[in-house]
């Protein structure tokens, strides 16, 4: 199971640019996935994979001071 | 003649006080984040009481998140609004959190959203939390729900809530029974 700090869902293009500035800025790899949320189009932002839960906690802390946000974590299965 | 010396040592220590000032709330905060929370809340305490916007917030967080006092929504969405009225962003996005999922206030999404809409359109760069509760909470209303609000102004709607509630006069007559009898034989008392 990869671990993951999701920043949030975001509608605009202006807030993804923004998050992928502060992301360069503190050099942090920043996952963008186009998701489908009741019709509507969604940019989501990921951070990540963490190896534990806890080693996402600890980050997820960190980010969300840089990032000025509320993030969450999510757990997804690891590839083949 | 201007006496320079008294002036110069006046400034220098109008400046230190300041900085003195501005030490302690950083120390507060950093004090919070480390969870040492009865270092932190005595001086955030004072420096909210001086009208800081940045300590009324964290003194909000204490209140929401129950760190270092009990929970208390209620109080949580009053340090906050104080916060907000002093244009303080996360203030403004953590107070449509409340409203969101009703805790402390009223849950109303519309006022919610107003919210998260102040806090979004603040100055560079807009916080990020903010937007994304905002595009959130845009899948859960109706387009009818936005569009209204949106052409009566979000700051309305948002200074709507912010308002307190109207006190009610206490009259005799809305009195008990008994208290009325109270209230008559006291004022009999003082005219006596």
């Amino acid at each position: 199971m990869n671990h993951y700090v999701q920043l949030g869902l975001f509608a605009k293009e202006n807030s993804v640019e923004i998050a992928s500035r502060i992301a360069a800025r503190h050099q942090i790899t920043l996952h963008v996935d186009p998701v489908e949320v009741k019709g509507r189009l969604f940019q989501r932002l990921r951070c990540g994979p963490y190896r534990t839960r806890e080693e996402a906690q600890t980050a997820m802390a960190v980010l969300n001071e840089i990032f000025q946000v509320d993030s969450i974590l999510a757990a997804i299965p690891a590839g083949p | 003649m201007v006496d320079w010396k008294r002036w110069g040592l006046i400034v220098g220590m109008l400046l230190l006080s300041d900085n003195a000032a501005a030490t302690s709330l950083e120390e507060g905060i950093t004090a919070y984040r480390e969870g040492r929370y009865e270092a932190a809340l005595p001086v955030l305490r004072q420096q909210a009481h001086k009208g800081d916007a940045e300590a009324l917030f964290w003194l909000g967080q204490a209140f929401l998140k129950g760190q270092g006092v009990p929970f208390d929504y209620a109080l949580a969405h009053e340090y906050f609004l104080r916060a907000a009225r002093l244009g303080n962003r996360k203030a403004q996005n953590n107070i449509g959190m409340l409203h969101r999922d009703g805790l402390g206030v009223r849950e109303d999404k519309i006022t919610a959203y107003a919210w998260f809409s102040i806090a979004a359109a603040g100055a560079d760069p807009p916080l990020l939390a903010a937007i994304a509760n905002q595009n959130r909470l845009e899948v859960d209303l109706q387009p009818d729900q936005l569009r209204g609000r949106r052409r009566n102004g979000w700051s309305r709607s948002a200074a709507r809530s912010a308002r307190p509630p109207r006190r009610r006069r206490l009259s005799p007559c809305r009195l008990l029974p008994s208290r009325r009898l109270l209230l008559v034989r006291y004022r009999g008392a003082k005219l006596v």
